[in-house]
């Protein structure tokens, strides 16, 4: 499974009527893979797709705390598996787990890193619509 | 103009483009002094001494001799024209004899300088452009733009560096050359001070005898000043070792008075002027740091956020990162940084620091998406680094070893944030400062 590949069945599993999803979002020089606004709920969802390195997915991950109200890593199920929760728990890093389906294995945290200007600065991204300059990878 | 007026640690920048020079004409305050590259007057000579004479601060010219040492492919253009960069070919033709012949076509070395005429023409023709090139421009300018031409009376610099080549682990011969360089400048005896550049690799700062026998060499050779540049060496990451040796070689060369200068540095080098160093130079919000190659600098590097208390600069998303604790402007000002720039831009808001990173959409050639800094942000965290490396060299001047103590409250609390190796630093310069400063 390739992290496109990933990032892909997550954007469908995030996909809901009103909601806004959208794959590498720029923000500040870092890109989130995937990232969802729920208008209703005011929800603001970052996801770090993965292949195999969950660590360097929880380094990446880190920086979209900075926005986002929860914050996951998706990672096929055979990678999964090696993930030490403990760890992800601490940080408030929640795990989606790929295959056929996409699942929450371990639910988000509380986010202490969150600001709302960079909130906003995202929200605004996901409502103007996808970057110019080649759209969605 | 000298640079004895400026209290030690002096904070000199580097003109690496004219595209900074705003920075410098809107913060005269924010610096002690300038080091303009010979190759950059040769390419913008009236725009280099119209900068200069407006900003009325002392400045060396740095010859670039080096630049012909090295292979001669280093001094190609990329350009369709070929051949040597223009500003090179300039300066060869003005430093004459050895560099002429042969700059272009090999690496010149201490081979080249078969008689003393070739080492003394050289010293002679290096000093004399660096204390008369703007008189020649001066005069240019007066006949096409007579105007500008009264700023230019008597513009001069602080003093000349003597021709230098790079030195490598082996020393000789080619610390002989550039000591038989200097002492041939030295006894021109212009009026200005005569300087030393030490261009070094940096594998010499990890060899004690190395650095003495060197520092041995110079210190006899008549100078006024010295600067040293190990190639390429960040102080970041210089360890235990870097420091000590640092710190020997300072002191070395500063006995009899002599001024010493990092060519490259921040704030480790600002640190070391409590054991004889006078200064250091950088440029804007880069060159803390300099590899021989490329001669010319290359792109400038992407703008970071300068961070006070670490020494080192970050991306905003990791400043934000480091400081969840940080509330109100009130916490960040005492946190992290106070200046004039960040009290303005955060207005009470920390969330405000995205300002700094903030960037705006192109494409690459192949069309993909990619994100490049605003000019505001690049603007802003220029200006912040301007101001943050004088309160910083002010705190020094005012209390060295409060300065030295902050590092290791700044390592206690960041280290569980960052990790160790980000911080690590702090805990070496803390611990080496502090047994060098009990140690006479």
């Amino acid at each position: 499974m390739t992290e496109i590949e990933i990032e892909e069945a997550v954007a469908e599993f995030l996909s809901r009527p009103g909601c806004l999803v959208e794959r590498q979002v720029a923000f500040l020089r870092k890109v989130a893979d995937v990232c969802s606004y729920d208008p209703v709920c005011d929800t603001l969802l970052a996801v770090e797709a993965k292949r195999e390195d969950w660590r360097r997915g929880m380094q990446q991950a880190r920086y979209y705390q900075l926005f986002a109200d929860a914050v996951y890593i998706a990672l096929p199920e055979c990678r999964a598996l090696r993930v030490r929760t403990p760890q992800l728990e601490e940080t408030g890093i929640g795990l989606l787990v790929v295959n056929s389906t996409v699942s929450v294995s371990v639910e988000h945290g509380h986010n202490p890193f969150r600001r709302d200007l960079c909130r906003e600065m995202v929200i605004e991204r996901l409502r103007s619509g996808p970057r110019s300059g080649g759209g969605n990878r | 103009m000298s640079f004895a007026a400026a209290q030690a640690p002096q904070n000199l920048y580097r003109l690496g483009t004219h595209a900074e020079a705003e920075y410098y004409r809107h913060l005269k305050s924010a610096y002690d002094g300038m080091i303009v590259n010979a190759n950059l007057v040769e390419a913008t000579p009236k725009a280099t001494a119209s900068f200069l004479a407006t900003q009325g601060k002392p400045f060396l010219l740095d010859p670039m001799t080096y630049a012909f040492g090295l292979s001669p492919a280093v001094l190609h253009s990329n350009s369709k024209r070929g051949g040597m960069k223009r500003s090179f070919a300039a300066l060869a033709e003005r430093y004459g004899g050895v560099i002429l012949k042969l700059a272009g076509k090999e690496a010149i070395g201490p081979d080249a300088f078969q008689r003393d005429s070739d080492v003394s023409d050289l010293a002679k023709a290096v000093i004399s452009y660096q204390l008369h090139r703007f008189d020649d421009i001066a005069n240019e300018m007066k006949d096409a733009a007579p105007e500008a031409f009264g700023g230019l009376t008597g513009l001069s610099p602080a003093g000349a560096i003597a021709p230098y080549f790079h030195i490598d682990e082996v020393i000789e011969p080619a610390l002989s050359l550039n000591t038989r360089l200097l002492r041939a400048a030295v006894s021109l005896q212009p009026e200005q001070p005569i300087y030393a550049m030490l261009c070094l690799s940096s594998g010499i700062l990890f060899a004690a005898n190395l650095l003495d026998t060197i520092a041995g060499a110079y210190v006899t050779a008549g100078a006024t000043g010295f600067m040293f540049w190990f190639d390429d060496a960040t102080e970041r990451t210089i360890g235990t070792l870097g420091v000590q040796n640092l710190v020997r070689f300072v002191r070395a060369l500063s006995q009899n008075g002599h001024s010493v200068y990092n060519a490259y540095g921040g704030c480790l080098s600002a640190l070391l002027s409590r054991f004889g160093l006078c200064g250091f130079s950088h440029g804007l919000g880069y060159g803390e740091r300099r590899s021989i190659v490329p001669v010319t600098g290359g792109s400038v590097p992407p703008p970071k956020y300068y961070v006070p208390p670490l020494c080192e600069r970050y991306n905003v998303t990791t400043v934000l990162l480091i400081a969840p604790s940080v509330q109100s402007g009130i916490d960040f000002h005492a946190e992290i940084c106070g200046c004039a720039v960040c009290r303005r831009v955060l207005a009470g808001n920390p969330d405000r620091l995205v300002e700094f990173g903030r960037t705006r959409d192109m494409s690459d050639k192949n069309g993909r998406p990619i994100s490049v800094p605003t000019a505001e942000s690049i603007k802003l965290c220029r200006l912040h680094y301007m101001l943050a490396k004088r309160d910083e060299v002010n705190r020094i001047r005012a209390n060295w070893s409060s300065a030295v103590e902050s590092l290791a409250v700044a390592y206690e609390k960041y280290v569980d944030v960052l990790g160790k190796p980000e911080v690590a630093h702090l805990d070496v310069w803390h611990r080496e400062l502090t047994a060098a400063n009990r140690k006479p």
